[in-house]
């Protein structure tokens, strides 16, 4: 199985897990913006999303269309089960990578 | 009344007669506003009246997203979550819309338009090309 992720992947990810179960486009990317300070366009947050859902990590489901959106319905993503075990691998490989390493003082 | 289709270009006489038909629906609003002001118990038929006048007025003075911008976005994602991505712009495009009016909103839905196709553009692609390969790879196969 794939088993490697982008860093967009990896946030978007983390946002659907953290926002289960009202993950969405907006959310995700207000989620990824509060949290990180960049701000992925709403285009490469679903271009992250249908990778992720060719490789079966996340499911869909539909919303209720509203007003505010033009009469267009919300797409809720949840992560599966070997999405969460493929990001917990993938956080694990960062952290062992980045044990022991010795931060050199940020100067002034 | 008479309504009128929005959306293109309208002649002066079309404009006129849509002021003329919005004034003759501000005085309908303000009778009904008086009538229902003046009733001593609910009358449910005038409430319900004053409330679609009053949500017909509003939402034909609400700015619509920008269609063009919408167009594109909804011919170029894949069509299984076009509509989700254009609600989600739709979405920013109304709260930008409160916040910072009409214009402003409209050249942020085109900013937010053009940043979200290149992804798209690069998704689609790339599909294209790992299809390409597989037919090229079949061909190979196949000595055709």
């Amino acid at each position: 199985m794939e088993t490697q992720l982008t860093t967009l992947e990896q946030h978007v990810l983390l946002a659907v897990m953290g926002l289960h179960p009202n993950a969405y486009g907006v959310a995700i990317q207000d989620h990824i913006r509060d949290r990180t300070g960049h701000e992925p366009s709403i285009g490469s947050i679903y271009a992250a999303l249908d990778r992720l859902g060719e490789k079966g990590f996340v499911s869909s489901r539909q919303g209720e269309p509203t007003a505010a959106r033009g009469g267009k319905r919300k797409i809720y993503f949840t992560i599966t089960g070997p999405g969460q075990h493929t990001l917990r691998q993938s956080l694990q490989a960062i952290s062992s990578l980045s044990r022991g390493l010795r931060w050199k003082e940020a100067t002034a | 009344m008479k309504m009128i289709r929005l959306g293109r270009r309208r002649s002066f006489g079309e404009m006129r007669a849509e002021l003329r038909a919005t004034i003759e629906l501000r005085k309908d609003l303000e009778k009904m506003r008086h009538r229902l002001e003046r009733l001593d118990r609910d009358d449910e038929i005038a409430r319900g009246a004053y409330e679609f006048w009053c949500a017909y007025l509003r939402d034909r003075h609400t700015p619509a997203p920008p269609s063009r911008a919408e167009f594109l976005l909804l011919a170029l994602a894949p069509s299984s979550y076009a509509e989700a991505l254009v609600g989600d712009l739709n979405e920013l495009f109304a709260a930008d819309q409160a916040r910072f009016g009409a214009k402003r909103a409209a050249r942020l839905y085109w900013a937010r338009a053009a940043r979200s196709l290149a992804p798209l553009l690069l998704r689609w692609i790339g599909k294209a090309l790992k299809w390409a390969a597989v037919i090229s790879t079949v061909k190979r196969t196949l000595g055709w």
